[in-house]
This record gives C-alpha cells, sequence and structure tokens, in this order.
C-alpha cells in the first residue's frame, strides 16, 4: 500500500482493457469515499488518535505514579520485614546454637573434650537458695559417680580420672556453699559415705589405669566424710565390704 | 510512501502523534474504504465501518509489531474482521450486490456522466459471483492488495486466491458481455 502498490492498484488489471474500464469506473462512482467522507473521517480518526495518545500518556504516568508508591511501601513494608526478619533469624540461629551446643555439652562424656564445658555449665546454674543450692550439689555428686562408672564400664581411665577430678572438685564447692549449716552438712555426709562405697566397688573393677583415680576420690571422699564429722581423717584406703562389718567402716564414715 | 517512511509514521504514532497517525490514514483510507464499501452498500455504513477499522488500529496500534506482517496487511485483517462483524450483525446487508441500488446522485459530477445502467450491470455481475469470489475482488481490485496479501488476509493459498480471482474475471467478463476470447492475465 506505499506508493509504487497505490500506483499498482491503480494498474491492476483484469487483462481485459474494457472489463478494467467498467471496474473502475464503478469503484470511482460507487466504492470510494467523497472528499466530504474523507475529511470527515480523518478529522475523527486523528481526534481519537490524540485522545488515545493522551489517556495513554495519562496512564502511564497514574501507572508509574503507583509503581512508585508501591515500590515505596515495599520498601518500607520489606524493610520493616527484613530488619525484623534478620534479627528474628539472628535470634533464633543463636538460640538453635545455644539450643544445640547445651545437648552437645549436656550430653558430653568425661573423655569428651566438651566435659569440662559441661562441669561448667552444670555448676554455673545451681540454685541460689543454699538448701536447694546444698541439694543440688549432692545430685552433681552423684551424677560424677555415675559419669565415672559409666567411663570405667567403657574401659575409658582418663573418662574415669575426668570424672572423679570433677567429683573431688564438686565436693569442695558442697562444703564450701552448706556454710557449715549442720542438717547441710550431715546430708552431704550420708551422700559421701554411699559414694564411698560405691567407688569401692568401682575400683573393685576398674581397669588398672583408673584404680589411682579411684583410690584418690575415695580418699578425698573420706577425708571430706571425717572433716564434716570433726573425727579424724581416714588413713586407710578404701576396701572390704560396704555393710560397715569390720573397723575401716565404723565411726560412721560411711554416713549410714 | 515507501516502507521505510511507513514504518517511521507508525513508530511515531505508537508513540502518540496523532499526526503521524493522519498521515498513515491519508495512505490507507481510500483502499480500505473501497474494500469496506464493496462489502456493505451503503456509503454511510462505509464510512462509518472505515472509520471504526482506523479507530481499532489505533487501540490495537501499542501491540503492533513490524515483524512480518505488514502494516497494509494487518490493517486489511482489521478491516475484513470488521466488516465480517458487521455483515453478521446487520442482516439487512447489501453486500456488492446490493450496491447496484445505490444511487450515483450521491457522487460527484464526473460520476454522473457515467452511465447508471452500466453500473448496475457491473455491480450485479459482481452480486453473481461467489463470497470467496467476491472477497478476492474486493482485496485485490478494490483494496489494491497483492495476491500475497490476500491470501494472507482470507487464509488460503497464495495459488487459490489466484484461481478464484481467473474464475472471477471469467464470470464478469460473461455477466458483462465482455470479449470472452481474451485470456486473464491478472495477477
Amino acid at each position: 500500500m506505499n506508493e509504487e502498490r497505490h500506483a499498482d492498484f491503480e494498474l491492476i488489471g483484469t487483462g481485459d482493457d474494457e472489463l478494467d474500464w467498467r471496474l473502475h469506473a464503478y469503484i470511482a462512482a460507487r466504492l470510494s469515499p467523497t472528499e466530504d467522507a474523507s475529511r470527515r473521517m480523518r478529522r475523527a480518526v486523528v481526534a481519537r488518535a490524540a485522545d488515545a495518545a493522551a489517556i495513554r500518556a495519562f496512564e502511564a504516568e497514574r501507572l508509574a505514579l503507583q509503581e512508585g508508591r508501591r515500590l515505596q511501601a515495599q520498601r518500607g513494608l520489606s524493610g520493616f520485614l527484613r530488619l525484623y526478619t534478620r534479627r528474628g533469624a539472628a535470634a533464633f540461629l543463636a538460640g538453635s546454637m545455644i539450643f544445640g551446643s547445651s545437648v552437645a555439652v549436656l550430653a558430653a562424656t568425661p573423655s569428651s573434650p566438651l566435659y569440662g564445658a559441661r562441669i561448667w555449665l552444670e555448676t554455673s546454674f545451681l540454685p541460689t537458695q543454699a538448701d536447694a543450692r546444698a541439694a543440688a550439689h549432692v545430685t552433681l555428686l552423684e551424677v560424677r559417680v555415675e559419669d565415672a562408672e559409666h567411663a570405667a564400664g567403657g574401659g575409658d581411665p582418663s573418662g574415669v580420672a575426668a570424672a572423679l577430678a570433677a567429683y573431688r572438685a564438686e565436693i569442695d564447692a558442697a562444703i564450701r556453699d552448706a556454710d557449715g549449716d549442720p542438717a547441710r552438712l550431715a546430708a552431704l555426709r550420708d551422700a559421701l559415705g554411699v559414694h564411698v562405697l560405691l567407688l569401692e566397688q568401682l575400683e573393685a573393677s576398674a581397669p588398672a589405669a583408673a584404680q589411682n583415680a579411684i583410690h584418690a576420690a575415695i580418699n578425698d571422699s573420706r577425708k571430706a566424710t571425717n572433716g564434716l564429722d570433726g573425727s579424724k581423717p581416714a588413713v586407710t584406703p578404701a576396701a572390704g565390704p560396704p555393710d560397715g562389718e569390720g573397723g575401716q567402716n565404723a565411726g560412721g564414715q560411711q554416713g549410714r | 510512501m515507501d516502507g521505510e517512511t511507513l514504518d517511521r509514521l507508525v513508530t511515531q504514532a505508537q508513540e502518540g502523534d496523532s499526526e503521524a497517525f493522519g498521515l498513515i490514514f491519508d495512505e490507507f483510507h481510500g483502499a480500505i474504504f473501497r474494500f469496506v464499501a464493496s462489502r456493505v452498500g451503503r456509503p454511510s455504513d462505509a464510512e462509518d465501518l472505515t472509520q471504526l477499522v482506523f479507530v481499532k488500529a489505533i487501540e490495537a496500534l501499542p501491540r503492533y509489531e513490524a515483524r512480518g506482517v505488514p502494516f497494509g496487511g494487518w490493517l486489511f485483517r482489521l478491516a475484513r474482521n470488521t466488516t465480517i462483524d458487521y455483515i453478521r450483525t446487520h442482516r439487512e446487508h447489501t453486500d456488492l450486490a446490493d450496491v447496484a441500488g445505490r444511487a450515483t446522485e450521491d457522487r460527484g459530477p464526473e460520476s454522473i456522466t457515467i452511465l447508471r445502467t452500466d453500473l448496475d450491470a457491473v455491480a450485479g455481475a459482481l452480486g453473481r459471483l461467489t463470497p470467496d469470489q467476491r472477497e478476492v475482488i474486493g482485496l485485490r481490485f478494490f483494496g489494491g492488495l497483492s495476491p500475497k496479501e490476500a491470501a494472507e488476509i482470507m487464509g488460503r493459498h497464495e495459488g487459490t486466491i489466484r484461481g478464484l480471482q481467473f474464475r472471477a474475471i471469467e464470470s464478469l467478463r460473461r455477466s458483462l458481455g465482455v470479449n470472452t476470447e481474451d485470456k486473464t492475465e491478472a495477477g
């Protein structure tokens, strides 16, 4: 429909001059727009094109404004969410790490590198109230003995040594926190008596490499018991039956 | 108007230049009007429909892409669809055959000199064509499209268009009593 084609249109023929003439006459007379019609159509179409362009420009401006507002709002919201999401994520991560680490630490066996951390954790969160704290010390002493037993059962002499070292440190802390209170000291003494019996049994079955540590723990436990009683310190190594027969356990050293 | 100029005008019109669209209208409106008028008969309807075709073009222009679709073909496709829709909803359409009854008095002085009976004869001959033949004549001779463009718009093969055109011309020659010994060479 370019100029050439328009010329082609003028030249398009049917191959018959007479037919071409009659068709073209027909087109000119009945199928072509008048000048007035062409002007009317052009005016209306150009006005419509101008309206459409104005509407599109307005719409584009409105959309741009809307998009700007949306982005601004999104930035505000996402900034808020990002901030709190980040804080939340960090808190969750920290919590997870603390929880995971705590679980790992609290599950640490005496031979584990984390055992020291476990001891620290367990002793750091003892109750502040004196009686409750004293009772917690007793519980921890029992836990240390159990640790030693488990380590011995696993053929782990260094684990036995670590558990009993903690046990001996716990005795000192328990005596210190008892603060001379007779009731608390009596409860501690009874517990230590039982521990001596348990440690003596352990000594009999533990690996040779763990014997020294067990022996030292028994001695410390006895010394502490004697000290709490005001009786003379035990001088004999832990040996013999735990039923209190014989002089070695006399004097209430076992506390029961 | 060459293709490059047309492409530039289309781009300008897409960017909101209404006068560029006016120049496009100047280029195509005659052919579109002839094609539409050949289908609907009444000049006022042809004018309304031609205007509607260009209005539709304005609305669809932002989506028009030149790749593979010449603007003229795209515009004629709009014209054809608009005309088909009109004919479907206006059963009283006259089509080419009914254009015969249209008075020549609404034409300019030149048209009046043409014998009305001869125009009516042409209209009658066109009316005796099949619908496909009439559409091919409308696109090729009234719209000025090439056989290929007409084929694309009608969704037919180019060879089919040439065949329809050949038979249409033969039919017109017979109807109008034009020398039927000559061979048709158009296309």
